[in-house]
């Protein structure tokens, strides 16, 4: 009898003490931050912007002509001031815990970006699974007012691209923090990021009307990847050093291959799949490191007088193939060890784990030592099938 | 603030006893009822002290303090 | 205390979760900023010493002949030194309690709810602790059974997620500074969990006979320390030993890496879940080990009335024993290993050596 009265009055304490908690927070009083964009201003205080979305815009089957994200600046001393001032712009506390992607101006990246990092790692809000990126041509924030067609939050977009880019042609890669941390963090290893042009006029692509043609006239694009020196932005790699890193790194899934053939006219073979290592030897005192790179593709598009149904025309393109990875790749080393100094193949990191003696003599001094390093490159190709077409359309007979 | 806080712990050191007494009344366990109010008169005792920000000592630094003299 | 018993199997699962218990949370940090990338080392190196500490256990438990530690104290040293002797055993079991307790409340106003005091979390934590201790060690062994399944599934889980992102050149180089330094750092492990496996004898003698019960101990630390060894692992191969030592919670990092399909994330509250399981079932031995204790020293016959007064006084300790989270690393850096070797070695071996005089002296007599 007692013992009733005192089940219900427990149950009642359960319901009510489940209803809620301290840490609750309602869904709309959230703004749900998809992008940020860090950067400096002259004075040298932290420029932040974020992305915000619009949640009826983005969950509705009748859009209006509101755009689906919005954007809010502050300036602050640190990043953590500079974030709590967003309140007094923003109508919703700003919630973190969905955000895409860092963009980070490009006279913060060749300051140093470490100290940015911090509280975006430390704080519990933050989770690791988003990208970082360079501004490249434009600032910043000026990147996310830009209304993109198709993807209508414009960090999807942007995260979208890159990894569609790092899947299917291999010239630049998503980068996460903690990756980024790491390889700040490493001294056999600077760290590299994908960099976001801004194509048109960013006027225009602040308006909706932006994606209201057709073809829109602003848009945002995935450029290759910029190079960096332990924190600091040193310089932005071409294509063909890109993909020469990407191949290196074995961040490279799917990409095409073209070559000259030996008369005239090309071939194209699109790479499947690539496993790469780097490996590094002790030559005597000195250190040698050999990066190998498989690859195996098929024969995509072809453009010339090959005999495609003869083994050794195979053979001879996959020699041709190899020999255009490793050009591309040498390229990559010569811009880290000639151009820009910085080691952000990871090759130090390689001779730190084959020969961890030697390494703990040099760490200190990578940055030097690495110019001199004796760096070779093995590539082996196989072309397995040719496609639809046993032969060129274009060959005759 | 300070004083509910005081008073919510004194509740809850009501409720405990409340709670158990009956219980060992009826078995007429003398002993056990003063261990149990004593032990729960010193435990509510520190707990009042600590919501009131009196600094209580911590045996962890007494701990600290032995391992350290004889150099461990 | 209360005439209850559990099986051997019951108690192998109390064993493997109390092993798993906090240490699961905070041991991995630890060892990679001191062995850093060997840090597997470390924890099968304590993994074979905490089997040769549970055959030692064990056989304290079996000279005690069914007696607690607290009981086997007083009956072989006599009522007054025997008190001492639980003095100090008691403090060492009330003190942990309040740091394991302290532990998991640290770990979520880190991670999940920062804005609720701390003492919120550690009082109704501590009830349900508290409820389930009042109900028995039957209850506990059987909760233990259900739990295991749950806890195994999910371990397995989130290793097989997070598969794709491992990455077997992070425990190179091998043995960068020598074999020393894991070895060294091996003691963190046997520190926690496994020197406080004293705590088990406290419940050994509610476990039903049979050569499986010391079976059930060896082979519960083993377990456990493979859990301990898996959980080191991924934290190593998915974040290299360095972000490993970075950070506070490693593994929560790595659960937040979890991203399955390309859109299912944010499952790393699962392995907040297993901490929570672990966690839970090494403070309720402790708290019921540590209220028995009490009760026996008291030569009270029943613990329960003890329960409630001596869980608010846990929860103080647990506010009160360190300011900050600087002075717990501080703390377990320097000063756990001596604290934890003296009351889970000496004190053992102190009451083994009474236990056997006892046992001569009586032979003795009855020639």
């Amino acid at each position: 009898m007692t013992s009733s009265w005192v089940r219900i009055s427990l149950i009642i304490i359960c319901l009510s003490l489940l209803s809620g908690c301290w840490n609750s927070n309602e869904l709309d009083e959230l703004g749900i931050a998809v992008s940020v964009a860090i950067d400096k201003n002259d004075e040298g205080d932290y420029l932040v912007a974020v992305q915000v979305i619009n949640p009826s815009e983005i969950a509705t089957d009748a859009p209006t002509n509101r755009p689906p994200v919005s954007t809010y600046s502050t300036t602050g001393e640190t990043l953590l001031d500079a974030f709590r001032r967003l309140s007094a712009k923003s109508p919703r506390q700003i919630y973190f815990s969905q955000m895409r992607l860092v963009i980070i101006g490009s006279k913060l990246a060749e300051e140093g970006v470490m100290p940015s990092l911090d509280f975006l790692y430390r704080d519990h809000e933050f989770r690791t699974s988003f990208y970082v990126a360079v501004a490249k041509n434009a600032p910043a924030e000026v990147m996310l007012s830009i209304v993109t067609p198709y993807e209508k939050i414009p960090a999807n977009k942007i995260m979208n691209s890159i990894d569609n880019v790092q899947k299917n042609w291999g010239v630049s890669k998503g980068v996460s923090i903690d990756k980024l941390i790491a390889d700040v963090r490493d001294k056999g290893k600077s760290p590299v990021l994908p960099g976001i042009d801004l194509l048109g006029d960013p006027e225009v692509g602040n308006n909706m009307s932006n994606v209201e043609n057709v073809d829109a006239p602003t848009k945002l694009e995935v450029d290759h990847l910029a190079a960096f020196k332990e924190d600091r932005l040193v310089g932005w790699l071409s294509e063909m050093e890109s993909q020469g890193l990407n191949y290196a790194t074995g961040d490279v899934r799917s990409t095409i291959v073209t070559h000259p053939c030996d008369d005239e006219g090309t071939i194209s073979v699109e790479i499947l799949r690539t496993q790469s290592s780097m490996k590094s030897k002790m030559d005597g005192s000195t250190p040698e490191v050999t990066i190998m790179v498989e690859a195996e593709g098929n024969v995509a598009e072809v453009d010339c007088k090959i005999d495609l149904g003869s083994p050794e025309s195979i053979q001879e393109v996959n020699k041709e193939v190899e020999k255009q990875i490793e050009k591309t790749i040498q390229s990559s080393v010569t811009a880290a060890q000639e151009e820009l100094e910085s080691d952000f193949l990871g090759l130090g990191s390689a001779v730190h784990r084959d020969n961890p003696t030697y390494w703990k003599s040099v760490e200190d001094e990578w940055d030097q030592q690495f110019t001199e390093l004796d760096v070779s490159i093995e590539v082996k190709a196989k072309i397995r099938r040719k496609g639809n077409s046993t032969q060129p359309i274009n060959k005759e007979g | 603030m300070r004083m509910w806080t005081t008073i919510a712990i004194l509740a809850v050191a009501a409720a405990i006893f409340w709670l158990e007494f009956p219980r060992l009344k009826k078995a007429g366990k003398i002993k056990d009822i003063w261990f149990f109010s004593i032990i729960l008169f010193l435990t509510t005792t520190v707990s009042v002290l600590e919501s009131r920000g009196v600094n209580v000592p911590n045996p962890l630094d007494s701990i600290q303090a032995f391992y350290q003299a004889i150099g461990l | 205390m209360d005439n209850q018993t559990i099986s051997p199997r019951q108690f192998m699962f109390l064993v493997i979760l109390f092993t798993i218990g906090s240490s699961i949370l905070i041991i991995p940090t630890p060892l990679a900023l001191e062995a850093r990338q060997d840090a597997w080392l470390s924890v099968i190196v304590a993994i074979l010493v905490g089997l040769l500490l549970s055959l030692f256990y064990s056989k304290v438990g079996k000279e005690a002949e069914g007696k607690t530690f607290v009981q086997a104290a007083q009956y072989a040293f006599g009522p007054w030194i025997g008190r001492v002797l639980n003095l100090f055993y008691l403090m060492f079991l009330y003190i942990l309690s309040a740091l394991v307790l302290r532990n998991i409340g640290d770990f979520m106003t880190t991670q999940i709810i920062p804005e609720t005091p701390l003492q919120f979390t550690h009082i109704l934590f501590l009830l349900v602790i508290i409820a389930g201790a009042y109900l028995g060690i039957e209850a506990m062994g059987r909760s233990a059974e259900i739990f295991i399944p749950w806890m195994v599934l999910l371990l397995i889980f989130m290793v097989i997620s997070v598969a794709p992102q491992i990455n077997m050149e992070h425990l190179k180089p091998h043995f960068e500074n020598g074999i020393w330094p894991p070895i060294k750092a091996s003691g963190i492990v046997i520190g926690t969990p496994y020197l406080e496996m004293i705590t088990l004898l406290m419940i050994y003698p509610y476990v039903k006979e049979g050569i499986k019960k010391t079976h059930g101990w060896m082979l519960g630390s083993v377990i456990g320390g493979l859990a301990l060894l898996l959980i080191t692992l991924i934290s190593l191969l998915v974040l290299g030993a360095d972000l490993t030592g970075l950070n506070a919670y490693p593994t929560y990092k790595v659960g937040e890496k979890i991203n399955i399909a390309g859109f299912l994330e944010g499952l790393e509250i699962i392995i907040a879940i297993i901490w929570m399981i672990t966690i839970f079932f090494k403070l309720i031995i402790l708290v019921y080990s540590t209220t028995v204790g009490v009760a026996q020293f008291l030569n009270m016959d029943d613990h329960r009335p003890l329960l409630l007064p001596l869980g608010m006084g846990t929860v103080v300790l647990s506010i009160i024993a360190y300011p900050d989270v600087a002075y717990f690393e501080t703390f377990v850096g320097e000063t756990w290993s001596a604290y934890a070797l003296t009351h889970g070695l000496l004190l053992p071996l102190v009451l083994l050596v009474g236990l056997l005089v006892r046992k001569k002296f009586s032979k003795r007599k009855q020639t």
